[in-house]
């Protein structure tokens, strides 16, 4: 049984009076419970539409169209199903409630998943602090009298307070400062590996997926056009998307004089390219990326890559 | 003075006044920017970095002297401009803000957005337009996006119009605060690649602040690293780099996560903290958050001390560390 198995899977957005493909033929797995899989790439290419639709939390107007989300086996989009997976979202400040402490909030997780009374939660509440790295006096404090990490942290102990079979992070650090940003990280990382927990990590950053996550599913245009455990991913990057992507990004640790430059920027839903989605920015592009479109080829023994230059 | 240096502070200060909520009392200050002594060499790129509510901003307006500072000085081209532009220096100095959708007005054509600094200079219509296509062009657009508004325009292409009106008035010196970090990765790159080219075309002087470490490392000839308000370190940047000198740089660079999953990432990172609880210490006011501070570091305010020519820092204990 694998914790997250997904096939096939399109969806939709309604808007101006029709259905428009927003995430295109995903397929996607996650194989052992403790498991990251960064989901990586450039806004406004689904990531965040597809971490939604896992967590079953996809708005009115979107859809799935075709294909299917497994986690441990069951559907997430059959109601009868009740399946836990936890979110974290980029802005700490909206996903808490300012009216409720911080303690009343992680308590309030126990009392309604697990039936456990007051005075239990909320001693609950302070472990689940302590594991996040925060003092346990912070039960009694309200959000806006935290910092942006400290908010970030209290969403990480109350998504892991519902014992969650899977958690989905959306960009969760990307409003905080760099030091911030790696405690918390890595505070994240550690905490899954330790509970055995299998995450979804979706981030526009390469350098961070690839300190994170396991694999990395390389996202453009609505589509999976890499898909590797990270370290083929770095060593042999195999999609021309992937390669550019990787020679574009400025670099911390050596010195890099010039940055490689993807021509154009990338198309928006509705109006994708015929062909390979990436061909008029693709400076391999060949007669058959213009009018055919690439279907997933395994090309080692994990993973796959979107592209006519593999077969 | 060396004739090459374009912009240079002394002592500079802008404080914030805090008031009460309801009786409007003077109740303290945010010394966002206190006792800054900066040169920016002529076709320099000088990176200042920092985290949030550091100051960079702060600084980045008074040197684009579109704020007051409290008190010091700021000599540009040899003249003291600390309480007065001469009018023929400003259009010598531009800014360039993070964000390209408020920083373009929504109602106006990129016609009218990018002549406007010249009209204000007294440039005919025809004038205008002609020089605006040339910078248009320059920024890699072209005739055809003066028709356009704002919203028919991506994040990039809004950014290379607020740069093509920031330079269309010929300045010297531009302030560029955190000009793509409201970009994707890949505009990023064209971005970076664009200013450090047009830098060069144009023989221009760039302050650029970021809080993104690598984007410095890339576009910077000097860094200058920002802590409540204070400049702790300053320096050519592959020795800033390669052997930071203050704790605060060392903490900032090892929070980079190395893009490559054989390197090991190991942060050396203190306790959060933020300006608020730093701005009534007597001493350095990392000391709070620094592993290595000792009974000195909580007394006395350490000097800017140049440890090899250009690299300067701020902490009594750089060499033991
Ligand atoms: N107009 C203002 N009135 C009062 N305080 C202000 C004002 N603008 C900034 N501050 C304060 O001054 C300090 C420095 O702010 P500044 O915006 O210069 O920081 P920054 O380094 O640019 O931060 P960021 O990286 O978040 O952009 C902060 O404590 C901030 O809250
Ligand atoms: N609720 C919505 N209704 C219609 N379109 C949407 C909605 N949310 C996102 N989109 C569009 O779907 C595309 C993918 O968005 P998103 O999943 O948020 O991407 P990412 O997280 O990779 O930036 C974008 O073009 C975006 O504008
Ligand atoms: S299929 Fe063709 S256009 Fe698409 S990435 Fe591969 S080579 Fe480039
Ligand atoms: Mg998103
Ligand atoms: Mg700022």
């Amino acid at each position: 049984m694998k914790p997250l198995e997904i096939k096939g899977l399109i969806i939709q957005y309604y808007v101006n009076n029709q259905w428009v493909d927003v995430v295109s033929n995903v397929d996607l797995d996650i194989d052992e419970r403790g498991e990251i899989l960064a989901v990586v790439g450039e806004s406004g290419c689904g990531k965040t539409t597809l971490g939604l639709a896992v967590a079953g939390l996809l708005p009115s107007n979107a859809k799935i169209a075709r294909g299917y989300i497994k986690v441990f086996d069951k559907d997430v989009t059959s109601t009868s199903n009740s399946i836990k997976i936890a979110m974290i979202f980029q802005d700490a400040l909206t996903s808490l409630n300012p009216l409720l402490t911080v303690g009343e909030q992680i308590a309030e997780i126990d009392i309604h998943h697990f039936k456990m009374s007051k005075k239990k939660a909320f001693e609950e509440a302070k472990k689940r602090l302590a594991e996040v790295g925060l003092p346990t006096t912070f039960v009694s404090k309200y959000p806006h009298e935290l910092s942006g990490g400290q908010r970030q942290r209290v969403l990480i102990a109350m998504a892991i307070a519902m014992n969650p079979e899977l958690i989905v992070a959306d960009e969760p650090t990307t409003a905080l400062d760099v030091t911030t940003q790696a405690r918390v990280l890595i505070l994240l990382r550690d905490l899954v590996k330790k509970l055995g927990i299998p995450m979804i990590y979706i981030t526009h950053d390469l350098a961070l997926a690839s300190q994170i996550a396991d694999k990395i599913a390389v996202m453009y245009a609505g589509q999976i056009v890499e898909y590797s455990n990270k370290y083929s991913l770095f060593k042999e990057p195999k999609h021309p998307y992937t390669q550019a992507l990787l020679s574009s990004i400025p670099r911390v640790d050596v010195d890099v004089s010039e940055l490689h430059i993807i021509k154009g920027e990338p198309p928006t839903p509705g109006s994708f390219p015929r062909g390979c989605r990436f061909h008029p920015r693709c400076p391999l592009a060949f007669s058959k990326c213009f009018v055919e479109e690439p279907i997933p080829r395994k090309v080692s023994s994990y993973g796959y890559v979107r592209c006519h230059l593999y077969g | 003075m060396d004739s090459r240096i374009l912009v240079k502070t002394e002592k500079l200060r802008k404080y914030y006044v805090v008031r009460s909520k309801i009786l409007k009392r003077v109740i303290g200050y945010v010394k966002a920017v206190d006792g800054v002594d900066l040169e920016v060499k002529e076709g320099e790129t000088l990176a200042l970095v920092g985290e949030s509510g550091s100051g960079k901003s702060t600084l980045g307006l008074v040197l684009a002297k579109l704020l007051k500072p409290t008190d010091g000085r700021y000599i540009f081209k040899g003249l003291d401009i600390t309480w007065s532009l001469p009018k023929e220096l400003r259009s010598k100095i531009r800014i360039v803000f993070q964000d390209p959708y408020s920083a373009l007005n929504p109602r106006l054509k990129v016609r009218e957005s990018v002549i406007e600094p010249l009209i204000v200079q007294g440039y005919s219509g025809k004038e205008a337009v002609e020089k605006a296509i040339e910078y248009l062009k320059l920024v890699g657009l072209n005739e055809e996006h003066l028709k356009v508004y704002p919203h028919m325009l991506s994040g990039g292409q809004r950014q290379r119009v607020v740069i093509a009106r920031a330079l269309i008035t010929e300045p010297d010196f531009i302030v560029l605060d955190e000009p793509t970090s409201m970009l994707d990765v890949s505009t990023q790159a064209q971005i970076l690649q664009l200013l450090k080219e047009i830098k060069i075309k144009r023989n221009l002087t760039y302050l650029f602040i970021t809080h993104n470490l690598a984007v410095a490392r890339f576009i910077a000839d000097t860094i200058a690293v920002m802590f409540a308000g204070q400049i702790v370190e300053i320096g050519e940047k592959n020795n800033v780099f390669s052997k930071p000198l203050h704790p605060y740089t060392n903490s900032l660079i090892s929070a980079y996560p190395p893009p490559d999953p054989e390197a090991i990432w190991k942060p050396e990172i203190p306790e959060e903290s933020s300006i608020e609880n730093t701005t009534n210490i007597n001493g350095c006011r990392y000391a709070d958050r620094c592993p290595y501070a000792k009974n000195i570091c909580r007394r006395e305010e350490p000097p800017l001390i140049e440890v090899i020519k250009g690299h300067k820092v701020k902490c009594h204990l750089y060499n033991l560390i």
